[in-house]
């Protein structure tokens, strides 16, 4: 995770001035609505930066040290980074008195902050059996998250409405509840404000600016003046809204693009009021700032899809997007695409293309897979699920309608590791047969998932007592209508979702140490589990015989029911703490950033032969080099973990580049295949043989190399050692 | 004889061997001896023990364990006595560093047929399905029937790689069950065939017309090995096949590689081409003489 670097755009007096002037704003207002507008309104005013001559589109932002944001690198709500706090206290800059006021705010957000109110709701439960502060990497099974993610915001409500509709609207419904309106109102000023900022920018720029730049830094300025007020009426402006709005309101995701803006983009080009050329250079522009932003476990930008209203000209969009992201292969966005039967063969063939050329966008879905599954596990109708948007990661929810958050996270091999590793209660030793020993796994996972969701609860519902979200609450469906903010009974769905990690490790160690210990008797309880605690040292024989067993990935119907049973269970251990604790769903996902990597270095030698400390296999995926069969193999055992009970999980995949030229028409009928027999999604990377080995060698020479990591795409050059070795043990097709 | 078949290898999701994606079966025997053999392993009908010195560390546990003498350690090397080996397997499940390998077990026409069925859905969207490679299938030929009659039983696309070198009842009785014949023509010069594969080119000719005059879809794969049969009379050969023989479903350059060289000394056998693989520089100069003698673009851009 990046740190916030403060000094970045800030001077350390601008700094200390802005903290005291938020923290007043704060202070000033008992009613949270009202401190919410107050704080955003200092907050924005420092936060976004300004245009440059060369953007086609205004809205820059940057995580200050203290602030109000659904998701920031420390935090959910009012946050404080509390090493950018320790950065400016140190600092020589200041005098003993600002050094005094640097102390006080300190002390003070420490007892202010979201995170910090969760935590002192906490019952003694929660307190003693979940680790609070403790790195990734340190050996627990599960962790939490603060942090409010995932909005998917349809901005549509803007365009049909423009601000000044969506402020009467507020002011006629006041009597319903009148602090969430004003509140609304007030971060609705907040955007016109922005926009007037930016507008006036953009003039004070084209007066300096030469012959070719000042027109567009003119229209530039039209359009902020446009969308102050009024509904945006061209692409553009469209585009500047909804990407203006979604910056300022914190989330990362940027929606159903092509839905939004395939009107407009094909209005315009009717109208030759606007080039495919030129919607490309503002395609590239956001690209940029997206780039800038560096979120890149996020920055969702989703196409396709049946159910758009417009499908013919969202695939309009789709096709220009695919090509910007075939052109720019940059990290982010992470473009995207809802495929369906009967979906636009020309929109298909574009994705594979970029694919080919080594975009790892767009990354597909299934939609004929996805809508019945996400339908049964959401618990919503067949129509409502059509609305599925994957953000972040890959974690569904329902497109402007709910949030499912993962405010834990759980390493499930860890958790098989400490039943194993506990001295004389090893219910490895103790179980008489596999039977017994996997349920006592399951017990103890069972314990440790309820106490995540009831987490998750706590965290939505102080949140909600804390902050209205405003910005989200104006947009989302229902919130407006019922008067009420997102966490306080405004959204129609809220929703939970826990981040599962080790699941493969943990099926092939729990394959092993059936077929080894219970059913062969190769190995007796007591000696491997002496063996797995000093990581095989003196046992390489038996490790040899752990790896021989079968392994989940080579369609082998042993080892892939263990997959396929230890992922029923736990998506139902899961899935059945929605009701006790009160959320509409609560589901597992088995996405994937780098967490694999990051938890394997915290976790002991695995049964499956995993040496300690080593990384753990990627998501759904088959622990990398186990995979021998082939893709065809790969894929059948994919497809038998069912995807009707979980909240998303993703499917990495690296391609040899013959496979995208020479033998694409057979690779298009592989993937076709596997969607057709009920593969949900396809993350694809697409290399030269021995690519990855010469770049660890010779980074200089492959700065562009991307490659899909997890959930996220990176430059392989730019990622951590020990994640560029997980990549390079992953199968290459 | 028992209808189980010896098979070497079986390579699912093979996007190489026919037209699809497959699964190869790759069947023990061959009555061929090419020089250049990328598949030594499979020219004997009997299952081998093969032996990988480069990952061998000395442990002597085979040693310890074989009954019949054929690990023994000489001046401190492994040296391993092939004509000893029973083919007991205990040294293959004691080694641990897999140095040690048998190629060729045991397998039942519906124990192949339960593999190759898994990717069913595969062919279906690919046009592809079985391909019997070996080797040469026809040398197993009443398991080889079975499996190609089973598989077009099941709607499985069949496929056969072949050296021609088979007999002509086989070739007749097992036709109605092949639908696509990867035909391998190694070399024009009849009395070159003899010395470079060890058998007759005139039985090979009159298999590939055949099976051309009876309207069967045909892929001709020419192996070209520098130094062997990379010569201007046989390129000119196989660009002029190519214009005489044009309902052809193509012609396919295998540029030389040296795996087979390994493999072969794992076996303990010689490996008289000391070629190394042909590089893209070879492959260039290749597309020119073919070029010269007329190969289409079709030709050139099998390779």
């Amino acid at each position: 995770m990046n740190k916030v670097d403060i000094y970045r755009y800030k001077t350390i007096p601008e700094i200390l001035q802005y903290m005291k002037a938020f923290t007043a704003a704060y202070r000033q207002s008992d009613d949270k609505y009202q401190r919410e507008v107050n704080c955003l309104r200092v907050q924005l005013e420092h936060a976004m930066l300004p245009l440059r001559a060369d953007d086609l589109l205004a809205g820059r932002c940057y995580e200050l040290a203290i602030g109000f944001l659904p998701q920031s690198e420390d935090g959910v709500g009012y946050y404080y980074h509390d090493h950018a706090m320790c950065t400016l206290r140190e600092s020589e800059e200041l005098s003993p008195a600002e050094r005094h006021q640097v102390a006080e705010l300190e002390a003070f957000w420490e007892r202010e902050n979201t995170n910090r109110k969760i935590y002192d709701t906490y019952d003694r439960e929660i307190l003693t059996q979940l680790p609070h502060f403790k790195p990734v990497d340190s050996p627990e099974v599960g962790f939490l998250l603060y942090r409010l993610t995932g909005a998917q915001m349809d901005p549509r409500k803007l365009f049909q409405l423009g601000i000044s509709g969506l402020m009467e609207q507020a002011t006629a419904s006041m009597e319903k509840n009148p602090p969430f309106y004003r509140g609304i109102i007030g971060i609705l000023e907040l955007f016109k404000e922005v926009c007037h900022r930016y507008e006036m920018q953009a003039v004070s720029l084209a007066e300096e600016a030469d012959e070719i730049a000042k027109p567009y830094l003119m229209q530039m300025a039209e359009n902020l003046r446009i969308i102050t007020d009024d509904k945006p009426h061209t692409f553009w402006q469209a585009l500047q809204m909804a990407y203006l709005y979604m910056t300022i309101s914190g989330t990362y995701d940027y929606g159903r693009m092509d839905e939004y803006l395939g009107d407009f983009l094909v209005d315009d080009l009717k109208a030759e009021r606007l080039t495919e050329d030129f919607a490309k250079e503002l395609l590239k522009s956001l690209w940029k700032l997206l780039l800038e932003r560096n979120k890149i476990y996020n920055s969702r930008i989703i196409l396709g899809g049946k159910d758009r209203a417009n499908i013919e000209n969202a695939d309009r969009f789709a096709l220009l997007a695919i090509d910007v992201a075939k052109t720019v292969k940059e990290i982010v966005p992470q473009l995207t695409l809802r495929c369906y039967d009967g979906m636009n063969e020309e929109v298909y063939e574009k994705a594979l293309e970029a694919i080919g050329a080594g975009a790892t966008y767009p990354i597909l879905y299934n939609d004929d897979i996805n809508v019945p599954s996400v339908a049964k596990a959401l618990r919503v109708d067949e129509a409502t699920a059509q609305k599925y948007v994957p953000y972040g990661c890959g974690e569904y929810v329902i497109y402007n309608q709910s949030l499912a958050t993962p405010s834990g996270t759980i390493n499930l091999l860890q958790g098989l590791n400490k039943i194993i590793y506990s001295g004389s209660e090893n219910l490895l030793v103790k179980s008489k047969d596999f039977e017994s020993f996997y349920q006592a796994y399951l017990t103890k996972m069972r314990q440790i998932i309820r106490l995540l969701a009831r987490q998750e609860k706590i965290e939505y519902d102080i949140c909600g007592r804390e902050a209205p979200f405003l910005f989200y609450s104006a947009l989302m469906d229902d919130c407006m209508e019922r008067g009420k903010p997102i966490l306080e009974g405004g959204l129609r769905y809220l929703s939970g979702t826990l981040e599962c990690y080790g699941n493969v490790n943990t099926s092939d160690s729990l394959n092993a140490i059936k077929w080894m210990v219970y059913d062969k008797k190769c190995v007796s309880a007591e000696e491997l589990s002496a063996a797995l605690a000093c990581d095989f040292e003196g046992y390489e024989d038996l490790r040899q015989s752990l790896i021989a067993v079968p392994k989940y990935g080579n369609d082998n119907d042993i080892a892939d029911q263990m997959a396929v049973r230890l992922h029923e269970d736990i998506c139902r251990i899961i899935s059945d703490c929605a009701k006790e604790v009160g959320l509409h769903s609560y589901l597992p996902v088995i996405i994937n950033n780098s967490m694999n990597t990051t938890f394997g270095s915290g976790t002991g030698a695995s049964a499956d032969g995993r040496r300690a400390h080593t990384f753990m296999a990627n998501a759904n995926n088959p622990t990398g080099g186990m995979d021998q069969n082939g893709i065809t193999a790969m894929l059948n055992s994919l497809v038998k973990l069912k995807v009707d009970c979980h909240a998303g999980s993703v499917q990495n995949m690296r391609f040899s580049k013959e496979m995208f030229t020479t033998l694409l028409p057979k690779t298009k009928g592989i993937l076709k295949t596997y969607f057709d027999c009920g593969g949900s999604q396809a993350m694809i990377s697409v290399l030269g043989r021995g690519d990855l080995e010469a770049a660890m060698e010779h980074p200089e020479q492959y700065k562009n190399l991307i490659v899909r990591v997890g959930g996220f795409s990176a430059r392989f050059v730019e990622l951590p050692n020990d994640v560029q070795k997980e990549l390079l043990s992953r199968t290459l097709y | 004889m028992s209808s189980n078949g010896i098979v070497f290898d079986l390579q699912r999701c093979s996007m190489h061997d026919g037209p699809g994606v497959r699964t190869t079966v790759f069947l023990k025997g061959c009555p061929l001896h090419c020089l250049w053999c990328h598949n030594p392993e499979s020219q004997s009908f009997s299952p081998q023990m093969a032996f990988f010195a480069e990952k061998c560390v000395d442990c002597r546990r085979c040693e310890a364990v074989c009954p019949a003498g054929v690990h023994h350690w000489k001046e401190g090397n492994h040296t391993v006595d092939f004509s000893k080996c029973t083919h007991c397997g205990a040294c293959l499940s004691i080694c641990p560093q897999e140095a040690l390998k048998c190629y060729g077990t045991q397998m039942s026409v519906q124990q192949v047929l339960e593999i190759v069925r898994r990717d069913f859905p595969f062919y279906a969207h690919t046009g592809g399905g079985i391909t019997l490679s070996g080797g040469e299938p026809f040398f197993q030929f009443s398991f080889c029937l079975k499996l190609l009659q089973n598989a077009k039983a099941e709607g499985i696309h069949t496929c056969v790689e072949t050296s021609g070198y088979v007999s002509a009842q086989n070739l007749r009785k097992a036709a109605p069950y092949i639908d696509y014949f990867l035909f391998d023509y190694k070399e024009s010069s009849e009395e070159n065939h003899r010395r470079f594969t060890g058998v007759d080119l005139r039985v090979i000719r009159k298999r590939f017309i055949w099976l051309y005059e009876n309207g069967k879809p045909i892929r001709l794969r020419c192996p070209i090995v520098p130094g062997y049969n990379n010569t201007n009379a046989h390129l000119q050969n196989i660009c002029k096949m190519e214009r005489d023989f044009p309902l052809l479903d193509g012609i396919e350059i295998l540029p030389y590689h040296d795996f087979g060289r390994s493999k072969a000394l794992s076996l303990g056998k010689t490996y008289p081409v000391t070629a190394d693989g042909m590089q893209a520089s070879d492959l260039q100069i290749l597309k020119e003489q073919l070029s010269r003698f007329g190969a289409s673009e079709k030709l050139l851009s099998s390779f």
